[in-house]
């Protein structure tokens, strides 16, 4: 048997050989790991202070690309976060409601409702969860979607999803150590997890766009209706109201948002579509100089949606103005800034 | 459960704290708990072949023990009144005696294992026989799927039957313990075959822990990783693009394929085996060498002493020496002396029970028909071999050829290694004919293309891969080199700065986790021996 000293030795040498073998391994993992928009805003929301967001957006990318929580800061003085990704899983979409809930308490939680109509094959989507996945921090939720896509496609590994290294380690081939660096995933964000895109496709409405067809709505998604009706249980639990909302996107039709507006009336939410013809017209929306592509609004698109949507929402849930409140107002005036600059908006 | 998974460290780090947690004369018990967990959780509906060649073992060695113990008090009251004949008589009663026990017990279990992997090969060759020669009936085809380590634990368990039969070991009275022995979840997969004498008394003994052997034995299961991670399974990716299109790609491309294999099962086989002894090494266990860098042989004999060497010996033992030994080659060699002279004559109860054993090891391999042909590829290098071994000597005696010399040694290794990779074509090749096919080309169309026009790089791995296999293979052939002159690599290794060895460390772990080959991107490449 060895003596206690030595023992005690053996095992500080242990440990100090795990801190430097984990100090490596997070500094690979910053340089290799794939650092797309979504996953660093989706950790930037870690950076706001407790209790700080009077609204949160969860969806997938027409939020993401067609929502400035800036802009709605700018014209109404309420704050706001996006956390959504390209082609969000409901189920990430619920962890990351679940875990936001657990720092934040906003005023009132909106819903991207369009996906509640498609079909979420873990095999086909890798890309995407890891690009709303990697972001999140390792939390029970997390694990639990995990859990989720491992079952479902068996050639994916948790362990990848735990340490994205073991997933990016092939892309030391891609890296330059000249120029490339590590790169932690952002601990702030200005843009507030809005990611807008300037081109214009100039595109048309489909003929009969929102026109009823007299065909019968596509069915609910089963996993995706049952994420949402999950989402907002948790949020009556918390006494937030949901909004359901569908922002502009050329492929929607009439039979889609009046299934929306019925699960919505079942589920006792509102349920807000603004490719509505009356919504359509107070938002002013121009489709040959507002859309990115048929299913996002592009940056001049989506200061139109803010601003409506913002009037809306602090109209509706009597949201509070932080503008002149010292705890928020030189932080969020800084980000706007910034956005303003990015954005080309004036400040 | 594979070795290079996260599950498997994650089994074996807990299955150790276990095991050092237990009270001392406890730990066989939790090492047999444990191998069972394993065993149940890579395949629980097979556990039912391994039970029964545990109890069929178990039985038959009692037995036999039982047998022996009363024939030494029989043959000690009996002794005076015998003669020399009388005793030799009794010595062979009894033994023929034991073979009722003996023989039943190893049809079983090679029964079991012959079934389960020959018998759909078998009958589709006799329904192809019976279809040729217009025979009417066909018969029934079954595809079993072979449970885990089937082969391992049956050659390793009839093993240790048959030296009780020889009263080599006594027979385990214990059935869990002797459960334990046929079981040993860190060779169970894929070998090395193990001996009672040398491996259970390590398995029932309460072993202490040790820092400096559970380092060393996560070293050599790094090492492991490696051979399997970063080499064999990056060269796989050549390999197979190659053996996939027998018959459009020139001698060149078959060359650098045989080479590529002969590495690949090189880096793949003994890479398991390492994380198989290193795992073992955790628990205080020295499991035996099944590796001695074969590829530095300088003959095929040497060849097949360094390479499988567990699964040599079993078959050197209980095969090869039985057989050379047995009345009817000893006969066979007087009468070969009289018709080929003393030469040939004295050599025939070696040659041909060495040929037996070679295609048997080639059977062993798989039920295919390139398994046989592997098989008699190599039983007749080996009787070609020792045929030829003394005129060879005098060829090159008279020639002026010193062959103590280092560039002659080379030439032999050169020599062997040519003659392994002409056998790995078999094996590798989707069929006789295409090995055939394959080998062929390699005299008849010596395309270099695939040196001087990108061809290389049409194989799969790109210029960053092939050189870091390039590199590694380069880490491979050192290491190999340094042990053949007898450096001991980890000791050497913990004998340097604490700095030299975390950068050695580090080095080591991140080479597999930045170069490994695994993830969504690479088909899961499992043990190559584990499916034999």
């Amino acid at each position: 048997m060895m003596g206690w000293k030595k023992g005690i030795g053996i095992m500080l040498r242990c440990i100090a050989f795990v801190l430097v073998f984990s100090m490596f391994f997070s500094h690979t993992t910053n340089l290799l790991m794939r650092h797309d928009d979504e996953s660093n805003e989706i950790h930037a929301f870690y950076g706001e202070p407790e209790d700080s967001i009077d609204v949160l957006y969860i969806g997938s990318s027409p939020l993401l690309r067609g929502v400035s929580p800036m802009v709605m800061w700018k014209e109404y003085g309420f704050t706001g976060y996006v956390r959504a990704s390209a082609l969000q899983a409901p189920a990430v979409s619920y962890g990351l409601l679940a875990e936001s809930l657990r720092k934040q308490s906003p005023k009132v939680v909106v819903l991207l409702c369009d996906n509640i109509f498609l079909e979420y094959d873990y095999t086909e989507r890798e890309g995407d969860l890891r690009r709303g996945l990697d972001g999140m921090k390792m939390s029970l939720y997390k694990l639990d979607i995990i859990r989720e896509v491992t079952e479902a496609d068996e050639r994916q590994s948790a362990l990848s999803y735990v340490f994205p290294l073991m997933r990016y380690h092939e892309r030391w081939k891609e890296i330059d150590l000249a120029e490339d660096k590590p790169e932690p995933l952002l601990e702030h964000s200005f843009q507030k997890g809005n990611v807008f895109l300037g081109y214009n496709a100039g595109l048309d409405y489909p003929e009969g766009f929102m026109q009823p067809t007299g065909q019968p709505a596509p069915a609910f998604n089963a996993d995706a209706q049952a994420y949402i009706e999950k989402s907002i249980a948790l949020c009556r639990e918390k006494d937030i109201p949901v909004v359901l909302l569908h922002l502009p996107k050329m492929a929607w039709s009439f039979e889609e948002s009046m299934a929306v507006e019925q699960f919505a009336a079942d589920n006792g939410v509102v349920y807000l579509d603004l490719d509505r013809e009356e919504n359509r017209t107070q938002l002013g929306i121009v489709p040959q100089e507002d859309y990115y592509d048929k299913g996002h609004m592009n940056l001049r698109g989506s200061v139109k949606v803010s601003r409506w949507l913002g009037k809306w929402l602090d109209e509706r849930y009597a949201l509070p103005d932080h503008r002149d409140d010292p705890a928020y107002a030189e932080s969020w005036n800084a980000d706007w800034a910034e956005y303003a600059r990015k954005a080309g908006l004036e400040e | 459960m594979a070795f290079t998974s996260f599950r498997f460290v994650v089994f074996l780090a807990v299955s150790a704290a276990l095991y050092f947690l237990t009270p001392k004369r406890c730990r066989w018990v939790t090492l047999f708990v444990v191998n069972y967990v394993f065993y149940f959780l890579a395949g629980g509906r097979y556990f039912v072949y391994l039970l029964a060649t545990t109890l069929t073992t178990y039985l038959a060695a009692v037995m036999l023990g039982n047998m022996a113990s009363k024939n030494k008090t029989a043959f000690a009251e009996a002794k005076a009144g015998l003669d020399k004949e009388g005793r030799k008589a009794w010595k062979a009663a009894f033994a023929r005696k034991k073979r009722f026990v003996l023989v039943p017990a190893l049809l079983l279990n090679f029964g079991i294992l012959s079934i389960l992997k020959y018998s759909g090969f078998v009958c589709n060759n006799l329904n192809a026989l019976f279809a040729r020669l217009g025979v009417g009936g066909e018969l029934p085809i079954f595809r079993f799927l072979l449970p885990l380590g089937i082969s391992f634990y049956t050659f390793q368990s009839m093993g240790y039957l048959i030296d009780v039969y020889r009263e080599k070991v006594e027979p385990e009275r214990n059935l869990a313990k002797l459960a334990l022995f046929i079981s040993f979840f860190p060779q169970i997969v894929q070998g090395p075959i193990g001996r009672f004498n040398t491996l259970a008394e390590q398995l029932f003994r309460p072993n202490e822990f040790s820092y400096t052997r559970v380092k060393f034995g996560v070293q050599l299961m790094l090492w492991g990783a490696f051979k399997k991670m970063v080499i064999a399974d990056r060269v796989a990716v050549m390999v197979d693009n190659i053996f996939g299109f027998p018959e459009t790609l020139g001698g060149c491309y078959v060359a650098v394929a045989a080479l590529g294999y002969c590495i690949q099962i090189y880096g793949d086989f003994s890479g398991g085996i390492d994380i198989a002894t290193g795992a073992a090494q955790i628990f205080g266990i020295t499991l035996d060498k099944n590796f001695e860098r074969p590829y530095l042989a300088t003959s095929i004999p040497d060849f097949w002493r360094r390479w499988h060497i567990t699964l040599g010996a079993w078959f050197r033992d209980y095969v090869f020496y039985p057989l050379s030994l047995s009345k009817f080659f000893q006969k066979l060699g007087k009468a070969g002396r009289r018709v080929f002279g003393n030469y040939i004559g004295k050599l025939l109860p070696v040659l041909i029970p060495q040929f037996i054993i070679f295609f048997l090891i080639g059977i062993w391999h798989g039920a295919e028909w390139k398994y046989i042909a592997f098989g008699v590829y190599n039983g007749t290098l080996i009787v070609l071999g020792i045929l030829f071994e003394q005129p060879l000597k005098n060829l090159a005696k008279r020639l002026g050829i010193r062959m103590e010399c280092f560039s002659w040694r080379v030439f032999q290794v050169l020599r062997t290694l040519v003659l392994v990779a002409l056998g790995k074509i078999i094996t590798r090749a989707p069929g006789v004919s295409a090995s055939v096919y394959m080998i062929r080309s390699m005299v008849e169309n010596w395309d270099t293309n695939i040196f001087w026009e990108g061809g290389m790089l049409k194989l799969g791995l790109d210029e960053k891969d092939l050189w870091i296999l390039f590199l590694s293979c380069c880490a491979l052939l050192t290491v190999s080199l340094l042990q053949e002159s007898g450096v001991k690599i980890r000791e050497t290794l913990a004998k340097q700065n604490l700095y030299f060895r975390w950068a050695v460390y580090l080095g080591a772990v991140f080479s597999l986790v930045l170069f490994g080959v695994y993830g969504l991107n690479y088909d899961a490449s499992d043990f190559i021996y584990r499916g034999f």
